[in-house]
């Protein structure tokens, strides 16, 4: 669309992540010299610059077939190898990063109003534009180091912000929690660096490297398997899914930037990267055969973690945890998505079925970012109509006090159902699509998707009855408001509603413009190791079966909820354990912390009780001869004076005399 | 050996700056003590002085003009922080200040009694006429 | 009958010889009999065994050979300075000790004058005896005591601090003695090697390029007040940077002096 030079577009790339970066020193500055009130503006337009570069690029690389390199100078070097500071634009980075800085500019704009008169403006709209300078790195990273040090950027990030009410202990537990349990995945993804630089027998990890290279299959293997383990830390996915939840302790901004639709969604993002990436254009059957084991272990721990989040989602009766689940939910349903491997059938490429899969991770990606930032964003203009209370027994029926923050809310709850036509209607039906064509197909794995389709449709069904729950609990019924609120409940002010309608305009829209239409497809034609074949729209099977789960859970909810005691379980036993997240937290207690707590207790009494003696016992020897010359330190400076006089002289005469 | 070589001015200057060194470390008196510290730069600057003779230029000397300006600077910062020291102590006896000593030392104190003070001459008292007064010898050490 | 130093550097004995030991002791020994005690200072023995000690060594370094006017004046300015030090460091009156200080200080002038340094003679004189011992005086006026006590009478390790004094003088020697052992005579080595003119009254220095100041026919500058001339090309030549810092160090210490020296509680600054 834009005809933008090769070297333009390279610049207009290192400017996505430079201008949010030139944003956060600006705020940490500002916040530095008490201007901190000035600080959402620097946010904002750094955020802004970000998008608009990120537009640009992204519709600048649309025809380019080939990913552009941006090399910007050395990293550093060791040896004969160096690291350059590599970026890779193409279709699929142009998408992501004007999607993150789409939905930044929304969320500080947001933020701006939700964290007025907070005492530490500037340190918080600082992180978060830092965040996305980190996220933007990430995103167009050209070889794993820059990939890396994005990675952990929005980590540090992440875990700064959710501590940002670091006063508070639960804020401070629950970012040591993100920042261990993702450090794990973290620890991961260094692995695979480091195993791909042993074979590849160079540091410079760029993708086109990596996926050019004849790798043996089990290497292929190991590391992708190491780099889905860092994609489950990220992206919170069973078993490492126990630190998003906590993570909601940050201001609600965060979690809807960055534990809702930005930085969960890069193991994703990686996975979609390197599924298609790996399997290269070769039809090395050993390779595809590694590569599709992998991306049966992603289906399973997405199926996993879909199906036991939507299950603990509906027993929470904290607002944002709900969301918080429904996050992990949908994430799994993107694993799922990546898991549709290349066998060879029908007159398709493995290529075109994992580019396919990848597709529709990405797509769902897309929208879910648009409609779970309005949902977050939503649920914090109730916190901060209900003074910070966020516990769903505590409030009822305010859609009569917050007409917008409910209009937009029942928009993004109706997308995040998957109900027609909102945005995650289109692109849920388009996993499903993808699960149930690798259902029906004739390799050996059909049955493997046969099942994860239909663990797919039933957690659809319990996305759309935990979604319309919390959403009859809280804005429908009797008015009911909590103390901490006070008289002044009302509607947030135009700050924060505007970006509320934005977004919700967007979850509307999205999915009718970029799915049916084919114009997302068409323009992530354009990413480097994915081959899509045209799509056309149609209504198939799956898509009425996704539609009919939706609105059962939708009319369950309304059964349940919109009209009897507000507070029981309907559901019983069921219930009582999702509200306990079926016990996996305690689980995790019980086998990692309790023995470790243990195991280090028994260690402390090994040092104190059995070495700090012996130690001490070896200590008192300098300490006796010390106190035979304490003496010599009396204070009158003659006596130094005639001490280091007489040690010259020996010195002296060892020199001269006994030379 | 006809007129003195740079050893004999080395020697000179090598007893002036031991006989300081002795003075610093036995002497008492914060000022001869301080005195004693000018006697081994003045040893120093000798030293100088007779290499710059030798050497055969004027560097040396040159040296030992700086050694004076900052004699000079040391000088008064020194007297003035003696005299701040005088007015907290009333005594110029650098064994008052052993502050710094081990915590639990006793402090190093003198026990040998001193003499008796000279006794001052009585004021002189003018006879009724014509004797001139016993002229006392003078007790007042400057 | 004195065997001269430089006979005794060629003998190889010259450190250990009881001609160097003995002097040294015995003016060390009147040194530590004279520094104030308690019980009364061994004036005489004292002086007497200090007197012995300066003269064995004046005998030392002069070598007993001939005397001409410059290593006669050399001997009676270094003469002074010693017995001005020994007086300085074993004076129970600090006043007087300022006073024989002074006489230090017209010693070394005079050594400074013989090792052809007229300005810093000037220099050492005006400056030393003519603004610092004043200083020193006033500031004994203002923290006056009155004799005896324990910062006058009394001495702090007499004994080691003498022992400590001779063993600096012994080794001190003793570099020398070995340094010019290696040489014959740094004078000889000098002229042999016709580096410079040493025998001149005034160092030469000259700055590249430069045309020479009033030098005579031998191209040695004629009078000894040229010194200053030569000393002020080095100062302002050479040394610009650490004379304008030295300048610099002067005004900060007449600050710090001042800052220090004002009365606490009287809104000083310190």
């Amino acid at each position: 669309m834009f005809d933008v030079s090769i070297e333009g577009i390279q610049t207009l790339g290192l400017l996505i992540p430079a201008l949010p970066l030139a944003g956060a020193i600006s705020c940490a500055l500002l916040g530095c010299f008490h201007f901190g009130k000035w600080a959402p503006v620097a946010a904002g337009s750094g955020v802004l610059g970000g998008f608009m570069t990120a537009l640009a690029v992204a519709l600048s690389v649309s025809h380019a077939h080939e990913p552009i390199t941006g090399t910007y100078g050395t990293w550093f070097s060791i040896g004969n190898d160096a690291v350059g500071w590599e970026f890779r634009i193409d279709a699929l980075a142009g998408a992501m990063t004007a999607m993150v800085t789409f939905i930044s500019l929304w969320i500080v704009i947001f933020s701006a109003g939700y964290m007025h008169d907070d005492p530490g403006e500037g340190r918080y709209f600082a992180l978060v534009s830092l965040f996305v300078a980190a996220m933007a790195v990430l995103i167009l990273a050209g070889n794993l180091f820059v990939l890396f040090l994005g990675w952990e950027g929005v980590g540090v990030c992440s875990y700064l912000l959710v501590g940002y009410w670091y006063a508070k202990p639960e804020a401070a537990a629950a970012a040591r929690k993100a920042f261990l349990v993702t450090r794990l995945g973290d620890i991961a993804l260094l692995g695979a660096m480091i195993l791909l630089g042993c074979h590849l027998g160079t540091l410079n990890l760029a993708y086109e490297k990596v996926f050019s290279s004849p790798l043996d299959p089990q290497v292929v293997f190991f590391s992708l398997v190491l780099l889905l383990i860092g994609a489950v830390g990220k992206s919170a996915q069973f078993p490492l899914h126990v630190w998003l939840p906590d993570a909601m302790e940050g201001p609600t901004p965060v979690s809807a930037l960055i534990h809702a639709a930005t930085m969960v969604t890069a193991g994703v993002y990686l996975l979609a990267r390197f599924f298609p990436g790996m399997t290269g254009t070769s039809m090395d059957v050993p390779r595809l055969e590694a590569v599709a084991s992998v991306q049966d272990i992603a289906g399973g721990l997405g199926a996993a973690t879909a199906f036991l989040a939507a299950v603990m989602a509906v027993g929470q009766w904290d607002l944002k945890r709900v969301l918080a689940y429904s996050t992990l939910s949908q994430l799994g349903y993107m694993f799922m998505a990546l898991a549709v491997s290349g066998d060879v059938r029908d007159e398709h490429t493995p290529l075109e079925v994992s580019s396919m899969a990848a597709f529709a991770a990405i797509f769902h990606l897309l929208t879910h970012a648009f409609f779970k930032a309005l949902l977050f964003l939503s649920s914090g203009s109730v916190m901060h109509a209900m003074g910070h209370v966020i516990d769903m027994r505590k409030f009822s029926g305010l859609a009569k006090i917050l007409p917008i923050t409910h209009g937009c809310f029942l928009i993004g709850a109706l997308a995040l159902a998957g109900v027609p036509p909102l945005s995650g209607f289109f692109s849920k039906d388009e996993i499903l699509i993808v699960l149930y064509e690798g259902g029906h197909s004739d390799s050996q794995r059909s049955a493997y998707f046969s099942i994860l389709f239909w663990i797919a449709l039933f957690t659809a069904f319990l996305t759309a009855y935990y979604t319309f729950r919390a959403y009859f609990l809280t804005f429908q019924g009797q008015l009911k408001i909590p103390r901490e609120a006070g008289d002044h409940a009302h509607e947030s002010p135009a700050v924060m509603t505007v970006p509320l309608v934005v977004l919700a305009a967007c979850a509307l829209l999205v999915g009718l413009l970029l799915g049916p239409t084919g114009s997302l497809h068409h323009f992530l034609e354009g990413t480097a190791n994915w081959k899509l074949h045209e799509s056309t729209f149609q209504i198939s099977q799956p898509m009425i079966l996704g539609t009919v789960a939706a609105l059962t859970g939708i009319g369950l909810a309304w059964l349940l909820f919109s009209r009897r005691d507000r507070l029981s379980k309907p559901l019983g036993a069921l219930e009582t354990a999702a509200e306990a997240r079926l016990y996996i937290d305690d689980i995790y207690l019980a086998v990692f912390v309790r023995p470790l707590a243990t195991a280090g207790r028994a260690m402390g009494w090994f040092d104190r009780d059995l070495f700090q003696p012996l130690v001490e016992l070896l200590a008192t020897i300098p300490r006796m001869i010390g106190g035979r010359f304490r003496s010599v330190q009396n204070g009158l400076i003659q006596f130094y004076a005639l001490a280091m006089a007489l040690g010259l002289i020996v010195i002296l005469a060892m020199f001269t005399v006994a030379r | 050996m006809v007129s003195p070589d740079l050893p004999h001015f080395l020697a000179v200057s090598a007893v002036l700056f031991s006989l300081g060194l002795v003075g610093f470390i036995a002497r008492r008196n914060l000022i001869i003590m301080f005195l004693s510290v000018e006697l081994m730069v003045q040893g120093v600057a000798l030293n100088f002085v007779a290499f710059a003779r030798f050497r055969g230029n004027l560097d040396g000397q040159a040296f030992v003009l700086f050694l004076l300006t900052i004699a000079a600077c040391e000088a008064a910062l020194a007297l003035a922080l003696i005299l701040a020291m005088y007015r907290t102590r009333s005594s110029l006896d650098v064994s008052l200040w052993q502050d710094l000593r081990e915590e639990d030392l006793e402090q190093v104190t003198d026990d040998e009694p001193l003499p008796l003070a000279p006794a001052t001459a009585p004021l002189p008292q003018l006879p009724l006429a014509g004797i001139a007064p016993a002229k006392p010898e003078e007790p007042n050490r400057v | 009958m004195l065997v001269g130093m430089l006979g005794m550097m060629e003998a190889g004995a010259y450190p250990w010889s009881w001609w160097v030991l003995g002097p040294i002791s015995l003016g060390f020994l009147g040194i530590y009999l004279l520094l104030p005690r308690p019980d009364g200072q061994r004036t005489a023995t004292g002086s007497l065994l200090g007197v012995l000690g300066i003269a064995g060594l004046m005998a030392l370094v002069l070598g007993g050979v001939i005397a001409n006017v410059e290593s006669l004046t050399f001997c009676v300015f270094s003469g002074v300075a010693c017995l001005g030090a020994g007086f300085l460091v074993t004076l129970e009156n600090p006043a007087r000790a300022a006073l024989a200080f002074v006489v230090v200080i017209l010693g070394v002038a005079g050594l400074f004058l013989l090792a052809a340094a007229p300005f810093l003679m000037g220099a050492n004189i005006i400056v030393y005896a003519g603004a610092i011992i004043v200083t020193f005086l006033f500031v004994l006026m203002l923290a006056q005591q009155h004799l005896p006590s324990d910062a006058d009478s009394r001495s702090r390790e007499p004994l080691l601090a003498c022992i400590c004094g001779a063993g600096s003088v012994l080794i001190i020697l003793l570099a020398i003695g070995e340094d010019a052992g290696r040489t014959e005579s740094y004078q000889e080595g000098f002229e042999a090697r016709a580096l410079v003119a040493t025998r001149a009254p005034v160092a030469p220095f000259r700055r590249v390029g430069e045309s020479d100041l009033r030098l005579n026919q031998g191209g040695v500058p004629a009078m000894p007040a040229d010194n200053t001339a030569f000393l002020g090309a080095t100062l302002y030549g050479r040394h610009l940077v650490a004379v304008e810092l030295a300048a610099v160090l002067l005004v900060v210490a007449t600050l710090g002096a001042i800052a220090v020296a004002q009365r606490t509680g009287a809104g000083g600054a310190l």
